[in-house]
């Protein structure tokens, strides 16, 4: 508003100076006031278009340096002077307004623009994921695959030499290392695979008899010689479990129970519904060894993984993640009387057991 | 019974496997045929007619499935499928494609065995008369009489239908989607959980004890087998 007032008084100032004539002069306040709307908006350039009618009037309008026109025709050329300024101004300041929306859209324009390209991005990095998870897939199978055909040759040989061999004592030993050695990969690699999202746990309705029954054939070599009894309480549901993952968690299970009680005592698998919930069914693993490494207890009392608790307590970290992806705990208790309950709990499937 | 003289055909792309199953099926008394992919297997199996062929199922030219598709279509020769952990599709799709069985490696040698005994006895027993021996149990066909450990058992007709079905299949497992098929006919609304409560009410009567099942045992996501021997 300040330089609308002073572009007025510089012109008024230059035409008195240069003594233009009152037509020149007028034509220059135009300009002033033109550019004023142009820059300042329509309020600016109505004020200057008031004081340059002012100064017109005073400075250049015959008789100059009085407030009073003597001639008619100058009030019409005052009046019309008037009018175009205000017009034009408004002319101008319309069209800065539409400059302004210009702008505005651009603006959002490109900030759409961003946005796409962002998400452009996005998308890309998601096909990478996706790709990645093609490729963990591909790798874990290749993975499996490498691992178990040499082990299938290893296990071949090894009945090939207990036939030549006559004490075959060794080679049973030998044998069920191989056994533990691919659960160990079993193991690894189902929790690879739910890691990597590419195993899904299929839960289906799952009699214990058939758990329990898959999980002593897991591990011929393990249990030869061992007593187990398995029980299972007449009123007991079928479990809603993935059968695979529910049997790898129960071989382990049982194969730290015989690894934890030596000798002749039996090693029992029960399976009864959850006394608490109707919903939920156990699935024990009871032992008669010393009962649950102090350390593994130390670690649950204080909250830490029982990962960090040494051996015993890594198999059963991976128990509990593998129980856990198909709603499932795992936990060891104390056995009254002396030794060891290994506890998986699932959901029970709705409906008849079968 | 042909046992001793059966001759076995073993298909797979890894050398070591091939050559230890076959050390292993010639000192259970079979002859052994080796091909290390499905076109040779083909080749061998038409050939010299083995009495039962165990196949790989990934092999580099012409795999497991297409062997087995091809055998089916001249002969019932007995297939046993030696398939990976978690291969559950690989599986059913085999099993559908018309293999009598599948064995997971890494196997034991006896469960592989037990697995090859019970699938040459079935077919040897194949055109049987209408009665079905086995330990414990006898199942007469024409009269529908069962009798498990000496006392008669009454089933109704379903369980009766879907215990024929796996028994006259003994060792093979069967399907959910077969049982719908040869028991329900097909019946539009017949859900795996339908098959799964007649079979759970078949096996409280004839199983001696619940916590050990004897005779009929679930394959998991794959439907139920009628064991012949225990394993």
């Amino acid at each position: 508003m300040a330089l609308a007032v002073l572009g007025v008084a510089v012109a008024t100032v230059a035409g008195h100076a240069a003594r233009a004539n009152a037509t020149t002069v007028g034509f220059v306040y135009l300009v002033v006031i033109l550019f004023t709307a142009a820059r300042f908006g329509f309020r600016a350039s109505v004020a200057a278009s008031l004081a340059a009618t002012a100064c017109y009037n005073y400075f250049f309008l015959p008789p100059a340096g009085t407030w009073t026109i003597a001639d008619p025709e100058n009030w019409a050329a005052l009046a019309a002077f008037l009018v175009a300024s205000v017009l034009v101004s408004r002319l101008v300041a319309s069209e800065r307004r539409r400059a302004e929306e210009a702008e505005a859209r651009r603006r959002e324009v490109e900030a759409l623009a961003a946005e796409r390209e962002k998400f452009l991005e996005e998308r890309a990095h998601l096909e990478a994921l996706r790709e990645s998870d093609a490729l963990k897939t591909s790798l874990l199978r290749a993975v499996s695959h490498d691992l178990r055909t040499p082990l299938t040759a290893i296990r071949l040989g090894l009945e090939g030499l207990r036939r030549s061999s006559a004490d075959s004592h060794d080679i049973d030993r030998i044998s069920a290392e191989t056994e533990r050695l691919s659960r160990r990969i079993d193991n690894l690699l189902a929790m690879a695979r739910l890691d990597a999202g590419t195993y899904v746990p299929r839960p289906e309705p799952a009699p214990p008899a058939d758990l329990f029954r898959a999980t002593l054939e897991a591990l011929p070599l393990v249990l030869s010689g061992r007593t187990i009894q398995v029980t299972v309480a007449p009123d007991t549901p079928d479990a809603l479990a993935d059968p695979a993952l529910a049997v790898e968690i129960l071989a382990n299970l049982l194969e730290n129970a015989a690894r934890a009680a030596p000798g002749e005592a039996a090693l029992e698998l029960a399976a009864e519904p959850d006394p608490a919930d109707r919903g939920r069914l156990r699935l024990d693993v009871r032992d008669r060894g010393a009962g649950v490494p102090p350390d593994v207890k130390r670690a649950a009392a204080s909250g830490v993984s029982p990962a960090e608790a040494g051996r015993a307590g890594l198999g059963l970290t991976i128990c509990s993640s593998l129980a856990r992806a198909m709603g499932g705990t795992v936990v060891l208790l104390d056995r009254p009387g002396g030794g060891t309950i290994a506890r998986l709990d699932l959901p029970a499937a709705e409906g008849a057991s079968a | 019974m042909t046992r001793g003289l059966a001759t076995i055909l073993v298909v797979d792309d890894d050398p070591a496997i091939r050559r230890g199953l076959a050390a292993e099926l010639s000192a259970a008394g079979y002859e052994t045929l080796e091909a290390a992919d499905g076109e040779e297997g083909f080749r061998l199996g038409a050939a010299h007619e083995p009495d039962l062929v165990l196949t790989d199922l990934a092999m580099p030219v012409a795999d497991g499935f297409e062997l087995i598709t091809r055998l089916r279509v001249t002969g019932k020769t007995p297939i046993i499928v030696l398939s990976v952990r978690g291969g559950d599709a690989d599986k059913i799709r085999a099993l559908d494609l018309g293999a009598d069985d599948f064995v997971v490696k890494p196997f034991s040698v006896p469960e592989l065995l037990a697995r090859v005994r019970a699938q040459l006895r079935r077919h040897a027993d194949e055109n049987a008369a209408g009665v079905l021996e086995f330990p414990g149990l006898m199942l007469d066909r024409e009269r529908r009489r069962l009798v498990v450990e000496g006392k008669e058992i009454r089933l109704t007709p379903t369980e009766l239908a879907i215990l024929e079905l796996l028994a006259s299949h003994a060792g093979k497992p069967i399907t959910i989607r077969q049982i719908i098929g040869r028991v329900w006919h097909g019946a539009p609304g017949t859900t795996p959980d339908a098959v799964r409560v007649h079979v759970g009410s078949l096996r409280k009567k004839i199983e001696p004890d619940p916590a050990r099942p004897r005779y009929i045992v679930t394959e998991p996501w794959v439907g139920y087998r009628f064991v012949a021997e225990p394993l």
